[in-house]
């Protein structure tokens, strides 16, 4: 009888609960999702986001956006990426799923820096300057 | 992963680095919404209907709660797995809003089929809730997870907000058509209450939450309006357990909304910035404590007062619903009383009526003497047992009339010239006049009025030792009514006999002094003939001594 009344919630909270530990295992457990955060950026080669370093926005600094699997930082960075050297770029160990944006005015309505790179200088040329 | 441009919190919900709304927006209403929820519960933890509000509160409050610490916490971990439960309380919370005014209304609990569909409805929340469909990334930098929301799981939470408030709607109006007016404004607080809820809660988080995403909105700082939502709900739900004693609530509610004044008071404290406005904060906390205890305290007494008073007036209401009991009982026990004297009066009647006419032979005088005794007190106790009976059939609804058009001027002058011979008897004078602008044609029952007129000469000349009683039939034609007015120079009334004359046994103080055989039923039995036809009898007097005037008024036929 007491089953029959409640079945609805105990359904109800089954559900929940599973639905609450899958959460806590994906996000706590694995760390399987991905992060965001500003890269290191060359405004003299790549068209950087630009960041302001103050609310008054006196100072302002150059990054790009990197996207990455979490797992993957952590093993790296461990929990600061602040520090942490193999987080400023994608590198070559940083993994497939490793994606540097940078600023494109034509998609995005935020300020992005002026390319200063010499005309002659091609594609690969700049990602060689890029890893030196 | 650490959000590193932002200050760690200190005791998990307590940061520097947030908008000031954002304690007093969570916090209170939290805990308002708690409160009254847990007190609501606590008062029937058996009845449905408290256990559904319960759920939507707590449940308000650990989204409250779980929104404040993903707005201050700077671990990526937890706040993702926070922000993925957002959906799943926002499910629940739609299908308790429908159950709760589906309960409300209907007074019974949800069918199986509605449940299924809940079920059914809340499945596709479950299901995604740990996917990417809900959440797929986080953003260090900013400290959030708005670009990584998916949008078809929130606008599919959000649609679930949108179909509660519909169907809410549609179950308010149903309700509202078929009840009374004092459920209809009940109806109508509690849904305009959870409608606005819905509204807010759904809609204003939502966009706040979808344009943040999209870059529009800096952040996501207006969704902390859309909580004040459950403060309109709860105050709502107040005016019901204040007005109309919904959930039975009563003091504890009335301490329920003081510690919420107080929560809220206190909750200043979250963003006072000047050791000015700590001392303002802190006296103001102070002050509404102590009026609160105060207050909690006259509520308290007259709660009782009033409660004292309720259990007055259902003790009387249970005594005179025993005494009615009782008078129908009486009436009937007095109705089966005179049928059975009844048979055996006419007998005694009939008989000496037969030998006082000398039916059976000449009788000495001393015998004729005897029997026209015996024949008066028959006549007279056979009088006093119609009373009884009229009355008994008057109080059961029996009493039945027979509608015909008669002059109620002849009526009069032909009771008048019956009851003439008794008058002149008692040495009084009984004269009759009219003064008629119409014919006097009145629809009712002939016998009843006859019976209301001889009624009142009758009383007349039971207390009009000497003089002469006067019968007067006019009409008025603009009040379209027939009046017959008997007059006498009896003992006349004081004002107090005035007022209790036509009721049940009423007898003047000083009838004894003139007539001892009185039932006290014939006035209260005339007045109630008369009231039945659509007229009245009313008496008037100067005073004891000075004579009495009781009129007839029946409705005219023009």
């Amino acid at each position: 009888m007491h089953l029959k009344k409640y079945f609805f919630i105990y359904i109800l909270i089954i559900l929940a609960s599973l639905s609450v530990g899958a959460s806590f295992y994906r996000f706590v457990i694995l760390n399987d999702y991905i992060v965001e955060y500003e890269g290191e950026c060359d405004p003299r080669f790549n068209s950087c986001f630009i960041g302001c370093s103050d609310e008054s926005c006196t100072n302002t600094y150059y990054y790009s956006k990197i996207k990455r699997e979490a797992t993957e930082l952590l093993s790296k960075c461990g929990n600061n990426i602040l520090e942490c050297e193999s987080a400023e770029s994608c590198q070559e160990d940083s993994g497939s799923s490793c994606i540097t944006n940078y600023c494109e005015p034509s998609e995005t309505e935020t300020e992005c820096s002026d390319l200063q790179r010499e005309p002659t200088q091609s594609t690969e040329e700049i990602e060689i300057i890029n890893e030196i | 992963m650490i959000c590193h441009l932002y200050p760690e919190p200190s005791y998990f919900i307590f940061s520097s680095d947030v908008p000031e709304l954002l304690y007093y927006s969570h916090i209170p209403t939290a805990i308002i919404s708690l409160l009254i929820g847990i007190f609501i519960l606590t008062r029937g933890p058996k009845i449905l209907i408290n256990q559904i509000l319960f759920g939507i509160s707590s449940l308000f409050a650990i989204w409250t709660f779980i929104n404040l610490v993903a707005w201050v916490n700077i671990e990526s971990n937890t706040i993702l797995f926070l922000w993925s439960l957002f959906g799943i309380l926002f499910g629940l919370i739609s299908i308790l809003c429908i159950s709760f005014i589906y309960v409300f209304v209907n007074k019974r609990a949800l069918p199986s089929s509605i449940k299924t569909v809940f079920i059914l409805l809340l499945l596709p929340i479950f299901l995604f809730a740990a996917s990417d469909l809900n959440l797929k990334g986080f953003n260090i930098s900013d400290c959030d997870a708005f670009g990584f929301e998916g949008v078809l799981y929130s606008a599919y939470y959000t649609l679930l907000g949108i179909v509660a408030m519909i169907w809410i709607f549609f179950i308010i109006m149903l309700a509202y058509r078929k009840t009374d007016s004092v459920s209809k404004r009940k109806i109508l607080y509690m849904g305009m209450g959870i409608e606005l809820f819905l509204f807010s809660f759904f809609v204003i988080i939502f966009l706040a939450s979808y344009l943040s995403g999209l870059g529009v909105l800096k952040d996501s700082s207006i969704e902390m309006y859309g909580l004040f939502g459950m403060l309109i709900f709860m105050g709502f739900l107040s005016h019901n357990i204040v007005e109309f004693k919904t959930f039975n609530v009563g003091l504890i509610a009335s301490q329920a909304l003081v510690i919420a004044l107080i929560a809220l008071v206190a909750s200043q404290f979250f963003f006072v910035d000047t050791s000015t406005a700590f001392a303002l904060t802190a006296i103001t906390t102070f002050l509404a404590i102590g009026f609160g205890f105060f207050l909690v305290k006259s509520v308290k007494r007259e709660v009782k007062q009033r409660e004292q008073i309720e259990q007055l007036a259902s003790g009387l209401e249970q005594a005179n619903d025993q005494l009615k009991v009782l008078d129908k009982m009486k009436s009937e026990f007095v109705s089966i009383a005179s049928h059975q004297l009844r048979s055996p009066l006419t007998a005694i009647r009939g008989y000496s009526s037969m030998l006082l006419e000398g039916s059976f032979g000449p009788l000495p005088q001393k015998a004729k003497e005897a029997i026209d005794h015996i024949n008066e007190s028959s006549r007279f106790m056979a009088s006093s047992v119609e009373d009884y009976l009229n009355v008994s059939r008057i109080q059961a609804g029996n009493m039945k009339y027979e509608y015909s058009d008669f002059n109620v001027c002849d009526l009069a002058s032909r009771v008048a010239d019956d009851t003439r011979a008794v008058a002149l008897k008692k040495g009084l004078l009984l004269t009759f006049k009219s003064d008629m602008h119409k014919k006097g044609i009145v629809h009712a029952d002939i016998g009843k009025t006859r019976q209301v007129i001889d009624n009142l000469i009758n009383n007349s000349l039971k207390y009009t030792p000497k003089g002469s009683i006067n019968i007067l039939v006019y009409d008025d034609v603009k009040q379209k009514k027939v009046f017959v007015d008997v007059s006498d120079t009896g003992i006349g009334m004081n004002p107090r006999t005035l007022d209790n004359m036509f009721g049940k046994f009423e007898r003047a103080s000083n009838a004894n002094e003139v007539n001892v055989t009185g039932t006290g039923l014939g006035l209260y039995i005339a007045r109630k003939m008369a009231r039945e036809m659509g007229g009245d009898v009313y008496a008037t007097s100067e005073g004891e001594g000075k004579g009495s005037t009781f009129t007839i008024e029946l409705p005219l036929m023009m």
